[in-house]
């Protein structure tokens, strides 16, 4: 009798144990849904978003600036990775930014950096954090000569 | 039955098939390091990518087989990239079959790069047990299941969902990526478990002036770690297999990608040696053409 009701028990147990992982499952999938799908508060532009960059980023310096050999490896990672949106001569096709106008080229280079790395993901402007830091620095390079 | 010569036919089949991918036009870049690990890297809004990626597996107890997967990727949004999976098998002295489908879709919650960068991940899968990708070990999977032959292994329906939790961090060039997997058949049997794990770096951190193919930067190495973690009612590592095994990426400037890695299983119930295989190729913006032929 006894193990009876113990046997109940731990299959009563198992029973509420799964239902609770089915609906906290349930619940976290729903909330990243939500979380995914949720508009941004600030439906901005680019220049907006360039003036969200911290100042521990504006104030970084460009190790590569000025160097012609960054300028050409900047220009053959542009065309390898932002020409398919900004266009082969960067002035921008649809969305994507022209990257030739003031409000981008008289930002600092390391809001440029920044950037890049953090991208406008909920505008379609992917984040490029998975590229080396050296090879951001370059792409900044190469957009600087835009001028 | 296929013989042997129809086995070595295939695995030559599948090398034409990656020499002619690496033929495409120029694109832009492809670039996914692991087969089995997600980083948090998506796929670039309207951007199209195909895969193929061939695994020979060499278990000690069981026949030698090539398991593969076409893989059709798309970037709806820089947000969420959605991917439909093709799994078929070639089991040495059994047959070819045609193993099932995989929807998978990927949503990053967080907008901007971060320490560790989460992604989630949801996937749909209708593969029956024959399938040999070995995409992802979850509960207690084993090399024993590889030695079923294929009209008895096809016959169990594994109708499943799956949610993975990417965590992904970018440092000084590396990446490290850790997965935590669980999978559930739609049938009354219990969670499922299992991890990834990768790191990878490339050879080289800046970029070279000009436009080549055997640059250091064009590659990048790291490896990869994976395995079943049991179920909701076993959890742990005992009774699952695990693999580990070092992997090699080489971006052709073309679009194309290839990606090698031999691995190795790490106790008796792994398979002795997986050697996988892949080749990307990448159609950007293929959204914008689309809307074109509509126009």
């Amino acid at each position: 009798m006894m193990r009876k009701s113990n046997a109940s028990f731990s299959e009563r147990r198992d029973r509420v144990r799964r239902r609770l992982l089915h609906a906290v499952s349930g619940l976290m999938l729903v909330a990243s849904l939500a979380v995914a799908a949720r508009k941004p508060k600030n439906e901005d532009g680019p220049v907006a978003q360039l003036s969200k960059a911290p100042r521990s980023a504006q104030s970084l310096e460009n190790p590569y600036a000025g160097q012609a050999e960054a300028v050409a490896a900047g220009h053959k990672l542009f065309e390898q990775h932002c020409a398919e949106c900004h266009g082969q001569d960067a002035r921008g096709l649809e969305r994507a930014a022209d990257l030739h106008s003031p409000a981008i080229q008289n930002v600092p280079p390391g809001t440029l950096f920044w950037a890049l790395r953090n991208g406008r993901v909920r505008k379609g402007m992917p984040s490029w954090s998975q590229l080396p830091d050296q090879q951001l620095w370059q792409i900044v390079t190469y957009l600087k000569t835009l001028k | 039955m296929a013989s042997r010569g129809d086995f070595i036919r295939r695995l030559f089949l599948t090398a034409l098939a990656c020499l002619i991918g690496a033929g495409f036009p120029s694109s832009a870049k492809a670039d996914k390091p692991y087969f089995v690990t997600y980083d948090d890297q998506m796929e670039e809004p309207g951007n199209f990518e195909l895969s193929f990626n061939p695994v020979v597996g060499l278990p000690q107890r069981s026949r030698a087989f090539v398991g593969s997967w076409t893989e059709f990727e798309y970037g709806a949004k820089g947000w969420w990239t959605t991917e439909f999976y093709l799994d078929s098998q070639s089991t040495r002295g059994d047959s070819t079959i045609f193993t099932g489908f995989r929807w998978e879709n990927r949503f990053r919650p967080l907008a901007g790069h971060h320490w560790i960068n989460p992604v989630l991940y949801l996937e749909f899968e209708d593969i029956n047990g024959a399938d040999r990708t070995l995409l992802e070990v979850v509960n207690h999977d084993s090399a024993d299941d590889l030695a079923v032959p294929n009209r008895e292994a096809r016959a169990e329906k594994q109708r499943e969902v799956e949610a993975k939790l990417i965590l992904s961090s970018n440092y000084k060039g590396w990446n490290v990526s850790e997965n935590f997997i669980s999978e559930k058949n739609l049938t009354n049997v219990p969670w499922e478990f299992g991890y990834a794990a990768g790191v990878s770096r490339p050879l080289a951190l800046a970029a070279s002036s000009r436009v080549c193919r055997f640059c250091r930067e064009n590659f990048r190495a790291g490896a990869e770690l994976y395995g079943g973690l049991g179920t909701w009612h076993r959890f742990g590592f005992t009774g699952t297999a695990h693999y580990l095994g070092p992997l090699l990426t080489w971006e052709l400037p073309g679009g194309t990608s290839f990606r090698i890695s031999p691995t190795f299983g790490l106790n008796r119930n792994s398979a002795r040696l997986l050697v996988r295989f892949g080749v990307s190729y990448e159609f950007p913006r293929i959204d914008r053409r689309v809307r074109r032929w509509f126009r």
